[in-house]
């Protein structure tokens, strides 16, 4: 039945809740040729004036032969098909975008590596337009890093532990610090906030 | 209630959980004999009445060529055990998604035999829904429960709202203990594997 292929597509997409998972070139590419195959069907049926008067609704499916019938029947099914397609590639394409857009509010302006390779060239020039435009509107409003402090602090500096090895890191007064595994520190918030997102730091609870 | 209270429009087309729902079967039945029909990889011939299973999307595409009928989980007998104790029901079981379901079952482009059936169903769902969604609430407030043993009776909707109850309870008792505005790691997967 014609699309499955784009179901498939989205349940994989649906599937992947919290993550990216990497642009399936194939299943786009065969989703569009299976809906050209369709429309190029579709265009061969509709040639017949029984047909298009059935198109048009001034004809009654009672009225015509049984192979008008089911000729009308094959391009209404054909049809359906290719809004089904349509439905789904454009739905797959705009969560995507979305997720990248969340991508870039909760990691930084630096999309990690293995998220990177999950993208397709459009999909990096996005990326890359959208920091840029973000980046813009940021400077316009006072240098406000606005992907930063998302709810409102209670101090400015922060006690975590690391997680994992971050290496060297620039503070915002410009002092240099190296971040190793399983050491405590007391920093800025704003510093702390995206490695704390990417699970590179986590800050510790302090008992009220 | 009539079908004019229920909200029918069309949703959003953008939304992935609808485009999933969507590909859910209903049964229904032809209005015409029709041959060489390319549902399938290979040409098909369906009798008038004879009975097919298609997708949501199709059926309300095909309106003109077959009639509509209910699901087994939305006639009559299954929604007598629903109204007498929605709360035992495993709906996840019979449809996961149970509830979207049976409201896009009452779109204007579904030709059941009964416009009357289907104002009962949505009643049906109406009172289920009001009873589990207390339900629901009382399990995330429960302390000690097990919430595998709740979350797999529920359908997918309810199990959104479930995991949001429990994670307002969560923050509320952060907020007591004076632990709001601590730094989360992001639910997005941004460490290198």
């Amino acid at each position: 039945m014609s699309g499955e292929l784009a179901a498939e597509l989205i349940r994989d997409l649906a599937r992947a809740k919290d993550s990216l998972p990497a642009y399936d070139d194939t299943a786009v590419r065969e989703i569009v040729d299976e809906s050209i195959a369709l429309s190029n069907k579709n265009r061969e049926d509709i040639s017949s004036t029984a047909m298009n008067q059935l198109i048009q609704d001034s004809a009654d499916l009672n009225d015509v032969t049984p192979k008008e019938r089911s000729t009308y029947t094959n391009v209404c099914l054909r049809a359906a098909g290719i809004e089904r397609n349509k439905r789904c590639l454009i739905a797959y394409h705009m969560k995507r975008l979305e997720k990248i857009r969340e991508i870039r509010w909760q990691g930084g302006p630096v999309i990690p590596d293995h998220l990177r390779s999950n993208l397709s060239a459009s999909e990096r020039t996005y990326s890359h337009k959208y920091n840029r435009a973000l980046a813009k509107l940021m400077r316009g409003s006072g240098d406000l890093d606005f992907t930063q402090i998302q709810t409102p602090p209670k101090s400015l500096y922060v006690e975590v532990t690391c997680v994992e090895d971050v290496g060297d890191v620039e503070l915002e007064n410009g002092d240099r610090i190296t971040l190793e595994k399983n050491s405590r520190y007391f920093l800025p918030r704003a510093n702390v906030e995206p490695l704390v997102r990417q699970g590179l730091l986590k800050e510790i609870q302090r008992q009220v | 209630m009539d079908l004019s209270m229920v909200d029918r429009s069309p949703g959003n087309y953008l939304d992935l959980e609808d485009i999933v729902m969507s590909d859910s079967k209903i049964p229904c039945r032809s209005r015409f004999h029709l041959k060489n029909i390319d549902l399938h990889s290979v040409p098909e011939e369906f009798d008038e009445g004879k009975k097919i299973e298609l997708p949501l999307w199709l059926a309300e595409s095909m309106t003109e060529f077959v009639r509509h009928e209910f699901p087994k989980e939305y006639t009559t007998r299954f929604q007598s055990i629903l109204r007498a104790d929605p709360e035992i029901v495993n709906l996840h079981r019979h449809e996961p998604k149970y509830f979207a379901k049976g409201l896009k079952l009452s779109s204007e482009k579904l030709d059941f035999p009964d416009p009357r059936d289907t104002v009962i169903m949505l009643e049906t769902l109406l009172e289920a829904a009001s009873r589990r969604m207390l339900w629901i609430a009382m399990q995330a407030s429960a302390s000690k429960i097990n919430q595998s043993k709740v979350e797999c009776k529920l359908d997918d909707g309810e199990k959104v709202h479930y995991s949001q109850l429990i994670a307002q309870q969560e923050e509320y008792k952060e907020w007591k203990t004076g632990r709001t505005g601590i730094i989360k790691e992001s639910k997005d997967r941004f460490k290198s594997i």
